[in-house]
């Protein structure tokens, strides 16, 4: 049944839209610094720079440029739709008329929505490897700590960066998720669990509640950068995705409590 | 019916349950952290002369340093200093001001070194091999290879060297290195004690206490913890007073005593980066300045923190010549600064400051927890850890 939801949500136009613009951010980004010959060291977002010289810096930069607001943008989509677009469509009833149970049905939208956070993440990457294949020379990765990696382990790094940062977006998932259990309407669900990103990030530039910051599902968006070190840094991704199973457990019971008890009318 | 209501409110307390669940988890390795772990009783002139006899020894381990001044936001001084996201440095001295900051350290022997300084999504590396220093700056891709000339001694001229000032190594010190100049401090001025042993990065340390008995020093108390094997000090804090936590903590949060892969500390300029050359100690260098004679200011660990003093990049070359005059003795030293040129930028936060007049003059205080700092309409700065008004006494006893 899982399957059988995955394939149905991947094939929506919708998704390969989402899917499609998130790639198409970083090729358009190499193409930009094909054209004005990029930026000069040390300015514009961390790894930029260094595109010219390797294509592959086109993803990690790909990543940088869209973890602030693209991917929470089209995760928000996907998982404010999840059980309030059924609902606003009036296809919840039919799906919770099959003997599976509405935990089981939760249970496949979240791992549908948690599905799509990584494809989200990789595309990002994918699209940046491709097109900084095309456009610029490839070859060995000079890490933050200044020293190189073969290229292969370096496209290796870059797609485990985006399955990091595809991860680190579960957090937010699971509050979409519970938002769409709220409601039927699915733009609703989606603009509110965008508001609670764009809250968190707020708050995390603010120095005064620096008491709250490590708890923030925002904080460790950019901990992905940490494999680009040598030796690579697991502290602060370690931290980043325990706070995102914190937050998929708290809001996941949520979900749950409230999707289990609630009457499904349309 | 009934129980059908009251199955539905108790699913509520699911997602509850589920935040005291993550509550316990993040409290319970905190409270078993803070056991004291058995060590036999020594005395503190025992530890101090284990420090002093420290050995040189071969580690990799990660260094923690926080900074608590108790003034909120820092970030329009660091912009003001060079610092910044935009085109500037990965790293700039001031950003030590405040929050944390984490560094990588691998020592081998007396002449390889390498600390990367760990910044957001950059990173800021100094690497000792040898006669070569190589510092690195992930942001700006820029290499500063210094060569050190046969005759000199590794790591002197590098203190004294202007460009040194802004250098990552100067500013984050090795636990090592903090605590030897507060022990040099040590003489009828303060009240040295020992405080229950910890554990610290894997180790079983002792803790020894310092006090200053100058009511003026804002400094309440300084903790050392000593690794009880090696001697090697492992942190320290620096407690303001009237301020709970340390002002300053500086410590391995994690620690090995083996030697590091010789790989370590080989650094090859990566492609696109841009290298400056410079020697230090040749007789034909004139980028290196001569060793600061104002060593005494300088031991001074607080001083270190003083913005003005170190993080303005464009520092008149002329205010050079103006030697710091260091008024009082060991917690109460105050370092008088002449002639000192204020950057532009910096006004908007002088004038946020405390204005301050009397018959040594008239002037600004900025104040924090730990140190105060007394700009002077007519170009002074008296820098100290000290209470505002004795600053102004120290400026009014200065020639």
């Amino acid at each position: 049944m899982w399957r059988a939801e995955l394939v149905s949500q991947f094939r929506r136009r919708r998704v390969k839209a989402l899917l499609l613009v998130l790639a198409a951010v970083p090729a358009l980004l190499a193409v930009l610094v094909y054209l004005s010959g990029g930026p000069s060291n040390g300015q514009g977002p961390t790894f930029l720079d260094e595109v010219t010289r390797n294509g592959v810096f086109a993803a990690l930069a790909g990543l940088t440029v869209t973890v602030p607001f693209f991917l929470p943008l089209t995760v928000a989509v996907v998982a404010g739709d999840s059980i309030a677009g059924e609902a606003s469509l009036g296809t919840l009833r039919y799906l919770l008329v099959r003997p599976a149970g509405r935990s089981r049905l939760l249970l496949i939208k979240a791992a549908t929505v948690g599905a799509y956070c990584l494809a989200a993440a990789l595309a990002v990457a994918a699209g940046g490897l491709i097109a900084g294949a095309i456009l610029f020379p490839l070859g060995r990765v000079t890490t933050l700590s200044a020293t190189s990696l073969s290229l292969g382990a370096g496209i290796g790094r870059t797609l485990l960066a985006a399955l990091i940062v595809g991860a680190s977006l579960f957090g937010m998932a699971a509050i979409g998720l519970f938002i769409s259990t709220l409601t039927d309407v699915p733009v609703g669900a989606m603009a509110a669990t965008i508001g609670f990103a764009v809250l968190s990030a707020v708050l995390g530039g603010i120095s005064q509640v620096r008491a709250i910051h490590p708890w923030l599902f925002t904080k460790g968006w950019f901990a992905f950068s940490d494999l680009l070190r040598d030796p690579v840094q697991w502290t602060a991704i370690g931290k980043d995705l325990a706070l995102q199973v914190a937050y998929m457990a708290v809001f996941g019971a949520a979900a749950w409590a409230r999707f289990t008890t609630k009457d499904v009318l349309a | 019916m009934a129980s059908s209501a009251r199955s539905r409110k108790l699913r509520w307390s699911a997602p509850f349950a589920a935040a005291v669940v993550v509550a316990l988890i993040v409290a319970i390795p905190g409270l078993s952290a803070a056991d004291s772990p058995s060590l036999p009783a020594i005395s503190a002139q025992q530890l101090i002369t284990k420090v002093q006899q420290v050995k040189p020894v071969d580690l990799s381990g990660t260094i923690n340093m926080t900074t608590d001044l108790g003034i909120p936001n820092l970030s329009a001084l660091s912009n003001a200093a060079g610092g910044g996201d935009h085109g500037g440095p990965a790293f700039s001295p001031t950003d030590l001001l405040a929050g944390s900051h984490k560094a990588l350290v691998w020592l081998a022997g007396p002449d390889k070194t390498r600390v990367a300084l760990q910044l957001d999504m950059a990173e800021t590396d100094v690497v000792h091999n040898g006669n070569n220093i190589w510092t690195w700056d992930s942001s700006t891709k820029k290499v500063v290879h210094y060569t050190i000339a046969a005759d000199t001694k590794p790591t002197t001229p590098a203190r004294g060297d202007a460009q040194a000032a802004t250098d990552p190594a100067e500013a984050v010190k090795t636990p090592q290195q903090l605590a030897d100049e507060f022990l040099a401090n040590i003489n009828p001025s303060t009240a040295v004690s020992m405080a229950a042993p910890i554990s610290l990065a894997g180790q079983k340390a002792y803790q020894l206490v310092l006090a200053p008995h100058a009511g003026e020093s804002t400094v309440d108390h300084v903790v050392i913890a000593v690794d009880s094997v090696t001697g090697l000090p492992l942190q320290v804090q620096v407690f303001a007073k009237g301020q709970k936590k340390a002002a300053l903590s500086l410590g391995f949060s994690s620690l090995h005593y083996s030697t590091p892969a010789a790989s370590r500390f080989a650094f090859a300029p990566p492609p696109g980066s841009t290298v400056t050359n410079k020697t230090l100690g040749g007789s034909h260098d004139a980028t290196t300045a001569p060793v600061t004679p104002g060593t005494k200011a300088q031991a001074d660990p607080n001083a270190k923190a003083d913005p003005k003093a170190q993080a303005d990049p464009n520092a008149n070359p002329n205010a050079k010549a103006d030697q710091p005059v260091t008024v009082g003795q060991d917690w109460t030293s105050v370092a008088i600064l002449k002639g000192v040129q204020i950057p532009r930028q910096l006004n908007d936060f002088l004038k946020a400051a405390t204005p301050v007049s009397g018959s040594f003059g008239q002037g600004r205080v900025l104040e924090s927890s730990l140190v105060n700092v007394l700009v002077m309409d007519d170009g002074r700065v008296a820098v100290g850890a000290v209470s505002a008004s004795a600053l102004e006494a120290a400026v009014a006893a200065a020639p």
